[in-house]
């Protein structure tokens, strides 16, 4: 009934006894006659009270110590705290995953800060870490040359021998002692051999 | 100074505390602590569904009220302005949450659904859980549309007044009355078997 759908718009404030006694009289006289408004009135009654009536949540235990902590950081940082949102709601697997990763890239970090491939010199050259030359990213073939063993495999019979042996078991050395035609040629086969591996790297 | 307008053994309007933490007195935060932060934090868990987010930005609410106390005049009530402050941060929440929603699993509507579905069969002439109708009503709640719920919120669960209201969130009262009401009969229709 259109009727029910005008007078409804004041129910609201009838159920709070918030209507002029005009307003409130021409409700009651529809009410008497339409049952399914009333019985609207009477849900909308007992919806009134069970909202009201609502359980209350409280704050954590750690509420205000959580909070001392957020004022404390945002006065070293200076700007609000809130924890981008990302970190709610999510996945429940997302979290492992995240840590993981973060193991996975920390063990990694650590492999490459204790490798001896750090060179330093490099840092003197180029006062940015973030900038390299290219040739900085190429393998420096002419400035190494195999070691003594060259690249050859050592016969199975001297292998425990050649390992005692640092000088002879080092891959490549920095060259420049002496030139000769037959360290040429070891330089060379070494060219060849390690463009197997090394990927060239080009911008 | 800090106290001066307080009579011996008067509790501290709101608004006393405030001035007195605008001059300084650290305390008198403390205390405007533990008197909103359950009262915000009902407010906000309703609006989000979430008691994890709510508790985090019922914190950020007070980090807020705490670097911008000097912002605060005494022209207006304090409880509406600090309500302003909760409601701006949910109702950014609700945003962000908006554009994450694919990739949140949790999202309401997933909830709705699994309702929608069991509420088929509710029978009301079974056990009377209040824990598990509050639930139910939440829900509903929840299907709200933002505006809707923030005024069914603030009227019916914190029993502020429709004046407050209308200041919060900065609408005119008559605003605030009709989406009240339409609020109401949309929730009325939604637990008619609860109800």
């Amino acid at each position: 009934m259109a009727n029910c759908n005008r007078i409804s718009d004041l129910f609201s404030e009838y159920v709070e006894n918030d209507l002029s006694r005009d307003d409130a009289a021409k409700v009651q006289a529809h009410l008497a006659a339409c049952p399914s408004c009333k019985e609207r009135v009477d849900q909308l009654t007992a919806l009134r009270q069970r909202l009201t009536g609502m359980h209350q949540i409280k704050t954590t235990d750690d509420f205000d110590l959580v909070l001392r902590a957020r004022i404390q950081m945002s006065k070293k940082i200076g700007r609000p705290t809130l924890l981008p949102q990302f970190f709610y709601n999510r996945p429940p697997l997302f979290s492992y995953a995240m840590a993981t990763a973060a193991v996975l890239l920390l063990v990694f970090a650590g492999s490459m800060m204790l490798s001896p491939q750090g060179d330093t010199s490099r840092n003197s050259a180029n006062p940015s870490p973030y900038t390299f030359s290219k040739s900085q990213l190429t393998f420096p073939f002419d400035r190494v040359r195999p070691a003594a063993g060259g690249l050859k495999r050592p016969a199975s019979s001297d292998t425990a021998k050649d390992f005692t042996q640092p000088a002879k078991t080092s891959v490549v050395e920095l060259a420049g002692a002496d030139s000769t035609a037959e360290q040429d040629a070891r330089r060379q086969r070494a060219r060849r051999a390690m463009k197997k591996y090394v990927i060239p790297v080009s911008f | 100074m800090a106290g001066e307008k307080e009579i011996e053994g008067a509790i501290p309007t709101d608004e006393d505390l405030i001035e007195r933490f605008q001059n300084g007195d650290l305390y008198a935060f403390d205390l405007i602590v533990k008197r909103y932060k359950d009262q915000l934090l009902n407010f906000v868990y309703r609006f989000l569904n979430n008691q994890e987010q709510a508790e985090d930005i019922v914190q950020e609410t007070f980090l807020r009220v705490y670097r911008n106390r000097h912002a605060y005049r005494r022209v207006a009530k304090f409880s509406t302005w600090i309500y302003t402050i909760a409601g701006n941060l949910a109702r950014t929440e609700l945003r962000k949450r908006k554009r994450r929603r694919l990739f949140s699993l949790s999202d309401i509507g997933i909830e709705n659904k699994d309702y929608e579905i069991s509420s088929d069969d509710f029978n009301p002439e079974a056990h009377v859980d209040t824990l598990l109708h509050d639930k139910v009503i939440q829900r509903e709640i929840n299907r709200l549309s933002p505006k809707f719920r923030e005024v069914i919120i603030l009227r019916d669960i914190q029993n502020l007044s429709y004046e407050e209201i209308a200041t919060i969130l900065r609408v005119p009262i008559g605003t605030v009355k009709s989406r009240v009401n339409r609020a109401r009969l949309r929730l009325q229709e939604r637990l008619k078997k609860l109800l």
